[in-house]
This record gives C-alpha cells, sequence and structure tokens, in this order.
C-alpha cells in the first residue's frame, strides 16, 4: 500500500505484516502480470483516433467576407484614381473618340502609371487576404 | 527524491509530450506503465468477470487520451486514471447490476485450506488466489472499495478518498475493518499459524 500520506490512524496494526505483505503480494502480482500485455496495449493504440495533419500541411480557403472586402477595395481604389486624373472626362471618354492609333496609344501611355499602381495594390491586398485567412 | 517521486515526473513528462505533440509513444509508456494496476482493479471490482473489466479499462486509456489536453497535474497519473476507471465500473453496474449479485452469490463456497491446496507453489499460490477472492467478496462493498483502491491500485488513503467521494477518515475507517475481516479470513495463511499446523501434525 502506497503510505505517502502518513495518517494518525495506523493503516496497518503492528501485528499484521503479513496480512500486508499477503495482500500487497497477490494483488501486486495480478498487477505486475496484467501490465506485461503487449496485445492490450496493442488493441487500446489501434483504437486512437488518427493524428491530425500538420497545419502547415492543410491550405485554408480565404474567407468569403475577405474576398468581398478585397474585391470592394479594388473598386474604390480604381474609380479614386479616375477620380483624381488630371482630366478624368477626358479619361473616360478618350477609347469614344480616339480617331487614330496614335491617338489611341497615347491614351494608354497615359493610363500606364494607373495600371501598374493598381496592380500593386491588388497584389498587396491578395497577400494580404492570405495572410489573414 | 524517491522512486514514486521519480516515476510521477516521468509520468508528467509524458502526458506534456501527447499534450503538446500528439506523442503516441509517450502514451505507449504510459500505458504500460499503469495498465496494471487499472486492469486488476477492474477485476477486482467486477469480481474477476476478466472480459468486462478489460472493456472497462480499454474505454478508460482512451477517454484518457480524449481528456489529456484537461489533464493539468493536480493529482497523480494513477489517481486520475482510477477516478476515471472506477467512474466507468460505477456506470458500468448501474446497467448490470442483477447480474453481478448472482455473480457475488456463487463465490459463496467454504475456504481452501492450504493443506488441500496441494504442495507445490502453483497449487497453493492458486488457493491463496481463491481464498482473497472469497475473502474480498465477504467484505461489504465500503470495505471492498476502499481496500481494493489501497492495494490494487496502489494508491494511499488520500488519494483513494479523493477518487470515491468519500471522506479520508471513512476511507480509513473501512479499511481498517476491512483488514480485520481480512485479518480473520485469511489467518490459515499466517505464516506462524501455518508452521504451528505443520508442527501439530
Amino acid at each position: 500500500m502506497n503510505t505517502r500520506h502518513p495518517s494518525p490512524e495506523p493503516a496497518a496494526a503492528p501485528d499484521e505484516p503479513w496480512l500486508d505483505a499477503l495482500l500487497q503480494s497477490e494483488l501486486g502480482r495480478e498487477a505486475a502480470e496484467l501490465g506485461d500485455d503487449a496485445a492490450f496495449s496493442a488493441a487500446l493504440l489501434s483504437r486512437l483516433p488518427k493524428p491530425l495533419q500538420p497545419v502547415a500541411m492543410q491550405v485554408a480557403p480565404p474567407l468569403p467576407w475577405l474576398t468581398l472586402l478585397n474585391s470592394i477595395s479594388l473598386a474604390a481604389v480604381l474609380a479614386l484614381l479616375l477620380l483624381i486624373w488630371p482630366d478624368p472626362q477626358h479619361l473616360l471618354s478618350a477609347p469614344l473618340s480616339l480617331a487614330s492609333s496614335e491617338q489611341l496609344t497615347q491614351w494608354l501611355k497615359a493610363l500606364l502609371p494607373s495600371l501598374a499602381l493598381l496592380a500593386l495594390l491588388s497584389w498587396w491586398s491578395w497577400q494580404y487576404v492570405r495572410e489573414q485567412a | 527524491m524517491s522512486e514514486q517521486a521519480q516515476a510521477d515526473a516521468q509520468d508528467l513528462l509524458w502526458v506534456r509530450q501527447v499534450q503538446q505533440h500528439d506523442d503516441r509513444a509517450a502514451f505507449a509508456c504510459l500505458l504500460r506503465r499503469h495498465q496494471g494496476a487499472v486492469r486488476a482493479l477492474l477485476r477486482r471490482l467486477t469480481r474477476g468477470d476478466a472480459g468486462t473489466a478489460d472493456d472497462l479499462a480499454q474505454e478508460c486509456f482512451l477517454r484518457a487520451y480524449q481528456a489529456m489536453k484537461d489533464f493539468r497535474g493536480a493529482s497523480r497519473v494513477r489517481t486520475w486514471l482510477v477516478r476515471i476507471a472506477y467512474n466507468l465500473f460505477l456506470q458500468q453496474q448501474r446497467s448490470a447490476s442483477a447480474q453481478m449479485l448472482a455473480q457475488a452469490q456463487s463465490l459463496e463456497d467454504g475456504p481452501t485450506p492450504p493443506e488441500l491446496a496441494g504442495g507445490d507453489d502453483l497449487g497453493r499460490q492458486v488457493a491463496l488466489g481463491l481464498d482473497l477472492q472469497r475473502a474480498l467478496s465477504r467484505l461489504n462493498e465500503p470495505e471492498r472499495l476502499a481496500i481494493l483502491h489501497c492495494y490494487a491500485a496502489e494508491l494511499s488513503h488520500a488519494e483513494a478518498a479523493e477518487v470515491l467521494g468519500w471522506p479520508l477518515g471513512t476511507v480509513k475507517t473501512h479499511v481498517l475493518r476491512g483488514r480485520a475481516k481480512l485479518r480473520v479470513a485469511l489467518a490459515g495463511w499466517q505464516p506462524d499459524a501455518k508452521n504451528s499446523e505443520q508442527e501439530a501434525a
């Protein structure tokens, strides 16, 4: 018997050490025999739930609301760019009034910095969404 | 540090490995260390029904594995496992109480005197095991539970009180009373008594 917690009440009378020895040997022998049972261990270990995959292996899809936020932010950036352009009316109406390829090229060149900035913001926004997900 | 304290510290290390890394090898170590005591206790509690006892022991360790993330080390791992096992036994007992009563009554045979057990060690061992089983079955339930938790599961009185949900003094009283009854029932196995019987013969 484990006597790590001594008590004022004696666990065993002084004249019965044989009884303690008998109980400990008989019950302890049974525990020792049952403890050395590989079949029991194997059966139990096979019943354990399968281990979880490491987190790095799992690819979490972006959250829907983050994707929506991403689209809205891109649209807002585009609208802002068009509004702050020096001559937005000219830009918006330019394709319709382009009479020559030279004018079309000039219009595209004028729009190029704006498109590059938009692409940069899109990439940054996409990275942000992935990190949040 | 005592051997017991070292074993308890090792238990906690294994528990931490299971909690942090889902370490199956560490769980297998815990299983090997404690399955004997848990299975032996359950066999005694179920009065020798090895199949039921092992089913309960398997369920006990499965639940322990699932609940291990919540184990904070407030008690010894052995005490924690025995508490799970005992609660499972109580659940099982509620659903099969009539069957267990029938099994208990089948043990009401007379004791096997040591001299009838045969002269070899194996015969003596079997006879002692049967006598012990009968003697335990004649204790009342609180005495039997207290004796089994303290001897078969190797818990201290305080730990047995924690598992059983009894006051410490109640556990001590039942252990003392149970021991007194066992002393009478197993008196034939007392070394001096056997010597005196042999001398008389």
